[in-house]
């Protein structure tokens, strides 16, 4: 019998009266939230994501208390509430819902994202070798495509198998987008393994190109005064007709589509003042709210369901297949060119803009600290979002018609 | 369809739309290149501060950027 006194301490009191099994979780779920907090201070994991959501993960955890109808529950959001009334309930009691609705089920977010990123994207490699990007980048989704049988044979729905291939795709927004339109209810395990994922290329790409790449084709010296200069003209013409012709190709995908090149054709207007306002406040806003609300949804009451873990090793297969597609292909590239391409520049093709080029670019320069191939990493890495986005897109409007 | 030919046909797809933005680009490189164009075709503004600056600095090295780019404007044309 619990002393009168702790139920005034309601955060206390839940983890006395809810089941052992969920008390425990609960309990892992916030030290997990206080290890990624940890892990993204020490910079070993992307701080801009996982600091906010490591820090909500571990207080939505902490925060969990009765609520009508004893049911428990937390004032940070409600991902279930699904009819008029509910919505409108939700967004007057719990205090992330407004951004909950208004840009997570729709996909705003995503958009958001995707504008900033587009702000910060260099075209010039994949523009002068449009051929070598492309090919590099098709070559690195194989964990995009080979994960999807993978995941259906494991028991998952076409449409569930197809949003968590497209992990391997590496790029957050598109999988938030691919995961909204076709398995809303796996939203949040998905996006969840999919951002902790990104953030550990940092960590597991290096040991894969070491291990794969003999030590004097990593360092194979390329020289980025050979790449010629691309004119604001050239990047902005590709960035219209692209847009145009991909959104006439897949309308389901014009909202992704139109937020990438939206912020490549405004840094190369050179509009300063929307350049700034994409990259220092939408951003970096999105990205923060975009954090801060996954961790809220790592609540032990919205988390039940267990193939979660399944999802965990599916996510990483379809990470490690595409970095090994990307590799094959760097290789041979490096063979093709009479050992003039760096095969590192293969990984960049995954995209995660624009870690895994920076990656590349370190792992080279421990082999031969000469060797700079970040501007030409930048290539396959922009091919790559673009890939992704055509399969992202290609499975949107495919998979509904089977 | 099985689960193996939708692989094989989402990637058959994704390859010839990843081949044809790259010709896209290669068509773009090519009608907007700079230095397949006829003089004349070049953004004028452009081509004429750059000789306004580099006349006028010929000229007066020492005057002010208001005064090389009258200066210039004057020699220029």
């Amino acid at each position: 019998m619990l002393p009168p006194i702790v139920n005034i301490f309601q955060g206390l009191l839940t983890f006395f009266t809810m089941e052992p099994l969920m008390a425990i979780l609960r309990l892992i779920l916030i030290l997990l939230g206080i290890l990624l907090l940890y892990l993204g201070y020490r910079n070993v994991l992307e701080p801009l994501i996982m600091v906010p959501m490591g820090l909500s993960m571990a207080v939505v955890n902490a925060a969990i208390m009765l609520m009508a109808a004893q049911k428990y529950g937390t004032l940070f959001l409600d991902p279930f509430a699904g009819s008029v009334t509910e919505v409108v309930d939700a967004l007057q009691i719990y205090f992330l819902q407004p951004i909950y609705t208004l840009t997570f089920t729709n996909g705003l977010i995503a958009c958001l994202v995707f504008a900033g990123i587009g702000v910060l994207t260099d075209l010039d490699f994949f523009i002068v070798r449009p051929g070598l990007s492309m090919l590099l980048a098709i070559a690195a989704e194989l964990g995009t495509i080979a994960t999807l049988p993978i995941a259906y044979f494991l028991g998952f729905s076409l449409r569930e198998s197809a949003s968590i291939a497209i992990v391997g795709g590496a790029d957050g927004p598109m999988v938030l987008f691919t995961t909204l339109m076709l398995a809303r209810n796996l939203f949040v395990p998905i996006t969840i393994v999919a951002y902790v994922y990104l953030s550990i290329t940092y960590a597991v790409y290096p040991y894969l190109m070491k291990a794969l790449i003999p030590r004097h084709m990593r360092g194979t010296f390329m020289d980025p005064h050979e790449i010629p200069s691309v004119s604001s003209r050239e990047k902005f013409a590709f960035s219209v007709v692209a847009c145009i012709l991909l959104s006439l190709l897949f309308p389901v995908a014009a909202p992704l589509f139109v937020s990438f090149f939206l912020g490549v054709i405004v840094k190369e207007a050179k509009i300063t003042r929307y350049q700034k306002f994409f990259d220092e406040v939408l951003l970096t806003g999105s990205t923060l709210f975009l954090g801060f609300v996954l961790g809220a949804l790592l609540s032990v009451n919205v988390i039940l369901d267990m193939r979660i873990f399944l999802i965990l090793i599916l996510g990483m297969v379809a990470l490690l297949l595409s970095g090994l597609g990307g590799l094959a292909a760097g290789v041979a590239a490096y063979y093709l060119s009479h050992k003039k391409i760096n095969p590192l520049i293969g990984i960049a093709a995954v995209s995660c803009v624009p870690t895994t080029a920076k990656v590349a670019q370190k792992v080279a320069q421990e082999a031969n600290p000469e060797t700079i191939i970040l501007p030409f990493a930048m290539g396959p890495n922009v091919a790559g979002v673009i890939t992704t986005a055509i399969i992202c897109a290609i499975y949107v409007t495919l998979l509904p018609l089977l | 369809m099985d689960i193996l030919q939708v692989a094989a046909t989402v990637y058959l797809i994704a390859l010839i739309i990843s081949l044809l933005v790259a010709v896209i680009v290669v068509v773009i490189r090519t009608l907007t290149s700079e230095k397949k164009q006829p003089a004349g075709e070049h953004d004028l503004e452009v081509v004429i501060a750059a000789s306004l600056a580099a006349y006028a600095s010929e000229v007066k090295p020492s005057l002010s950027v208001e005064e090389r780019t009258t200066e210039g404007k004057v020699g220029f044309w």
